[in-house]
């Protein structure tokens, strides 16, 4: 390091004490401030995803700690048809939620960044959605897509559009679109207000430009408003994605992950042979099985949709 | 004529848009917007309301609102249950 190189105080005479050589010492000052903060990260973050991935070897039960059973878990995963099923659904979760959350909140976005009346309330009460805990929402998801009760249901049927009420959460794929549309409506003013604020960012004088030179307002949205929107988009996309994958409480809350498994993500699948059924280190496996999934996530936002290169409409 | 000075105070180029067309590309859009987002939460209130014969009876009863409001739920809630423990 360039700080070793270059000692701030000259060496001391001999005549001092080692104790007050070595409080002289840059580097053992420098590890004494960084002490707290590593032991921090060591106690509260290395430990639990090093006990996770340690757990993901062994056989252990509730209860018991289990032996270390190498890559077991991972083998019998490989051969489990309902693990592979919950990939299945945790990506076609992940993709379609987040896919259809990027284009209804840049929507959203675009909407409350024109002059509107009340336009600091609206934005306020946009956000409700995404501050009120997920397990009340999901509750009211619960009742509006009931089999027997639900508004929908009862709506279209009053409409003539349906003869048959809608049984949302009984039939695999009708219980994937709640779901995914449950997860959607909670996450769009997360992506709206976010976007929100990279769209304050672009001076308007831009746009003023663009129109005195002729541009439809397409044009303008497409080479004004998304170039510089875009790193803006790779980060709030990254956020969504791994909250979207990771996600727990609302298809637990709604379905526990079925019909027939049809709903189960790794998430509530690992917490089901975990907890509920006890399996602990197999739980532990699925778990450590999302990392890779995540890692990808995060890699291609970062080398892909922060390069600046793309962001301004080059190509490699 | 009243909008568009209104626009042209509020600066930028507000003003090179129509009132009609505003609403339909923004006001309407917007409205949708907000009933979807905000409609389970009228509906978790009116549901908090109501009796639960009115909860289980769509036909005699509206949906939508409560027909007799009650706050027995909250009583029931509040006062027969731990929840003032838990809170």
């Amino acid at each position: 390091m360039a700080v070793e190189s270059r000692p701030l105080a000259p060496p001391l005479p001999l005549a001092y004490g080692w104790l007050e050589r070595l409080m002289q010492s840059r580097n053992l000052l420098g590890f004494l401030f960084l002490l707290p903060a590593a032991v921090l990260l060591l106690l509260f973050l290395t430990y639990p995803l090093g006990l996770g991935i340690w757990l993901g070897l062994t056989n252990a039960t509730l209860g018991e700690s289990g032996k270390f059973i190498g890559i077991g878990n991972y083998l019998s995963l490989a051969r489990d048809d309902v693990f592979w099923l919950s990939v299945y659904n945790t990506l076609l979760y992940t993709v379609a939620a987040s896919t259809v959350k990027f284009g209804l909140g840049l929507w959203l976005a675009l909407l409350l960044n024109e002059h509107i009346p009340f336009k600091a309330f609206v934005r306020a009460i946009v956000l409700l959605p995404f501050i009120v805990p997920t397990v009340l929402s999901a509750v009211a998801f619960w009742w509006i897509y009931d089999s027997q009760f639900s508004i929908i249901s009862w709506t279209l049927v009053r409409m003539g559009l349906i003869t048959h009420y809608i049984d949302f959460l009984g039939q695999p794929n009708a219980a994937r679109a709640s779901v995914i549309a449950a997860n959607v409506w909670r996450g769009v003013p997360f992506v709206a207000i976010s976007l929100l604020a990279g769209l304050q960012t672009i001076a308007p004088s831009l746009y003023e430009a663009a129109t005195l030179d002729g541009a439809t307002p397409w044009q303008r949205f497409r080479y004004v408003t998304l170039p510089l929107l875009t790193p803006i988009i790779a980060v709030v996309m990254t956020f969504s994605v791994l909250f979207t994958f990771t996600d727990f409480q609302l298809i637990y809350t709604l379905t526990r992950g079925g019909p027939i498994n049809a709903t189960h993500l790794m998430a509530t699948l690992s917490f089901q042979r975990a907890i509920t059924g006890g399996r602990l280190g197999e739980g532990a496996a699925i778990a450590v099985a999302m990392i890779p999934f995540l890692l990808a996530a995060i890699l291609f936002s970062y080398f892909g949709l922060q390069r600046r290169r793309w962001q301004h409409g080059g190509r490699d | 004529m009243a909008a568009k000075v209104g626009a042209l105070e509020r600066g930028g180029m507000d003003y090179l848009v129509s009132l009609p067309r505003k609403w339909v590309t923004v006001y309407l859009p917007l409205a949708v917007f907000l009933f979807v987002l905000l409609f389970p939460f009228y509906w978790m209130a009116v549901t908090s309301f109501k009796t639960n014969e009115e909860l289980y009876d769509y036909k005699t009863y509206t949906p939508f609102w409560p027909v007799h409001a009650t706050l027995a739920n909250f009583h029931k809630l509040l006062f027969e249950t731990d929840y003032p423990l838990w809170l």
